[in-house]
């Protein structure tokens, strides 16, 4: 989506939330239609006279990111796979667990935006991983999803404090 | 009270506070940790410790999380929690000028020396404080918080326009939920995860956090990966005091109105910066400091936040009114411990509370002391290359996100506020604005449904002088920042949060 569609994505939104205020509340007059319907209509007095109805050069771009040389595709396919790493993260982290999804996304996020698979990294990483695990499951009991390798270390931790 | 005083500087509730600190600065400084659940997270700890250990503890765990917000804030423009945006405000354009040790160090002292004047207002101005808190009733909450809106919309240097749709898409985001008066769901589009509303943490990761992660990685993968935003070395005593001393009146200013907002129940030391920022840069001889790297900026937002925390503490212990979503989870805490917060707390058990009203003290002492001390270590965070930074807050903020309630919706949350944010800054609206119409949105509207219900009578209104007076003066603001506008004309915007740059940073 081109960068100067944004500032209408976010009317459109404000748009459905007004929608959603109406149907859902029994009043036209009710508290949520007023603050939604008028963060609707200022948002639309601020932005629309901002909006660059003829397409602007790229360089006049706020953090142009979006070039055309192969050096500028390269690192845009680069920030794609970043965010896509975390976003695949989401979707596996149930079925992993914390502990491989978590290992799996940082590696792979480092070896992203360091341009190379850095193996003192990538173990510090994984290193790191367990040891927050091992932290937040057994010292603050905060539950996070598991899955074989996180049993795994849970077993392992519960058998060795027996002993 | 001396038997409380000598109880409270024993060595093993010094050890008790040293602890609390040092967790709490750990937990503060991750992104996505914040106060509330570091307490929530250790309250199981303090039972296996005496009462007056684990009070210590806990609110050692409070002060040096709010202190512990700022780290992040200051070095990285990622606020640790709520109460620290302002902080990462003023705190990173310092760092960016090479100054990151000055500005922990004034993060140190005055979030220290606000703790300190709102450990003596806990002392002597108890029963005081707490009858004004009970003085506030719905109409009273409007105002205070239309007021603190009101501020924040004319302390942002963009467009008032644009800083009033911030507020507004704040407050829609916050009426997402449960109606507070008819118990209606609204604005749920069918998902009932909505119905308890969006996740204030989940959001304020997606707002903060997870832009700068982006920002961070954008820039380690076109090549600028040495973060190098300054020196690295121990804060200079001298420098950081005599600033100290410049700046006494301001420090004493933003104390005691973070212990007026922190008496006030269920107002918490998120909003509180922004008032006293505010407050700041109107009457300072140098405003056009304010938002670039400002000095005192740092040290109103960083004293009325940690005073903020004194305040709350005030009606918790004399009413067992929580100030904050903190505080609330404290009173369950002392409860849990046998103690019922309330006026016959002071009669009851009064050695106990001289004990913890020192020990507060002696924690905020030791914020100044750790913050001084560790700063060296903690600016060596700078040395570390961006693309390690980038990928391990991200990892931080999936987990924050989620840690909050076990919820994998809050993820979703969190990735949609930061969409968001996108949308809101290639539309140059700010993101603050929307941050403080989020967080008392709430407030809001149960106040006016109450106040509401009451009576609709104006005479009502007219007649409850704090509404009026804040009223007053909030229409005195709207139409001398109108004025004063008009007068700069329309090329007067500063550089401030303008819009322009970065699409990610939000940095308002």
């Amino acid at each position: 989506m081109s960068y100067r569609m944004l500032p209408l994505l976010l009317l459109v939104v404000l748009a459905c939330v007004v929608i959603a205020a109406v149907q859902d509340t029994s009043s036209l007059m009710s508290y949520p239609v007023f603050i939604t319907a008028t963060a609707f209509l200022l948002t639309g007095l601020a932005v629309l006279p901002t909006i660059p109805w003829r397409r602007p050069a790229r360089a006049a771009l706020p953090g142009a990111v979006f070039g055309r040389t192969a050096g500028e595709r390269r690192r845009m396919v680069r920030i794609i796979a970043f965010c896509a790493v975390w976003l695949i993260y989401v979707a596996l982290l149930n079925r992993l667990g914390f502990v491989l999804a978590s290992s799996l996304a940082l590696v792979a996020s480092l070896w992203i935006t360091l341009g190379t698979l850095r193996p003192i990294a990538s173990a510090g990483a994984v290193v790191f991983v367990l040891a927050l695990a091992i932290l937040i499951t057994t010292v603050l009991f905060v539950p996070v999803p598991k899955a074989g390798v996180d049993h795994w270390i849970d077993e392992t931790i519960f058998t060795v404090m027996e002993k | 009270m001396i038997e409380g005083l000598i109880a409270a500087l024993s060595l093993s509730n010094i050890a008790a506070a040293v602890l609390g600190v040092f967790l709490g600065i750990i937990i503060g400084a991750i992104p996505g940790l914040t106060a509330t659940f570091g307490i929530v997270l250790l309250v199981p700890v303090t039972f296996i410790m005496s009462t007056d250990h684990g009070m210590i503890m806990l609110v050692g765990i409070y002060a040096g999380a709010i202190y512990g917000g700022s780290i992040s804030a200051i070095l990285l423009n990622i606020p640790g929690t709520p109460a620290s945006i302002i902080s990462g405000w003023e705190g990173y354009a310092m760092a960016k000028r090479g100054e990151a040790p000055q500005a922990l160090g004034i993060s140190a002292v005055g979030s220290g020396i606000g703790g300190m004047i709102a450990a003596v207002a806990l002392v002597f101005m108890t029963p005081v404080l707490a009858q004004l808190a009970l003085r506030f009733g719905a109409p009273e909450y409007v105002m205070l918080v239309i007021f603190s809106l009101v501020v924040v919309v004319v302390m942002m240097e963009t467009p008032l326009l644009s800083n009033l749709a911030s507020v507004f898409i704040g407050l829609s985001i916050a009426a997402i939920g449960i109606s507070p008066v008819d118990g209606a769901a609204r604005m749920t589009f069918g998902f009932y995860n909505l119905y308890s509303g969006l996740g204030v943490v989940a959001v304020l990761i997606g707002f903060f956090c997870l832009p700068q992660a982006l920002q961070l990685a954008i820039e380690a993968i076109r090549g600028e990966n040495a973060v190098g935003a300054g020196k690295v070395g121990a804060s200079s005593v001298a420098k950081v005091w005599k600033r100290v001393i410049y700046d006494r009146w301001l420090l004493l200013r933003s104390s005691t109105l973070g212990v007026g907002i922190g008496v006030l129940p269920a107002i918490g030391p998120e909003s509180t910066p922004f008032v006293a920022h505010s407050l700041e840069r109107r009457i300072s001889a140098h405003p056009e400091e304010f938002g670039k790297g400002s000095q005192s900026g740092l040290f109103a937002a960083e004293a009325s936040a940690s005073a903020n925390i004194g305040g709350s503490l005030i009606p918790l212990l004399s009413l067992g009114i929580p100030g904050s979503a903190a505080a609330a989870v404290f009173i369950g805490a002392l409860t849990l411990h046998g103690l019922q917060p309330g006026p016959l707390l002071f009669t009851e058990q009064p050695g106990l509370m001289y004990s913890f009203f020192t020990g507060y003290f002696v924690v905020n002492l030791l914020v100044v002391v750790m913050g001084f001390f560790c700063s060296r270590y903690m600016a060596a965070l700078l040395r570390l290359p961006k693309a390690m930074i980038a990928a391990y807050v991200t990892l931080f903020s999936f987990f924050g996100a989620y840690a909050v309630n076990n919820s994998m919706f809050d993820i979703w949350v969190m990735i949609g506020a930061l969409v968001l944010v996108i949308a809101m800054r290639a539309a140059t609206i700010p993101v603050i604005p929307s941050v403080l119409g989020f967080i008392l949105g709430g407030l809001l509207e149960t106040n006016i449904a109450i106040a509401m219900a009451r009576s609709t009578e104006l005479s009502y209104y007219l007649q409850r002088p704090i509404a009026l007076g804040l009223a007053i003066i909030s229409v005195t603001i709207v139409i001398w920042t109108i004025w004063r506008r008009l007068r700069s004309g329309p090329g007067a915007v500063s550089s401030t949060g303008n819009g322009k740059g970065s699409l990610l940073e939000t940095g308002d």
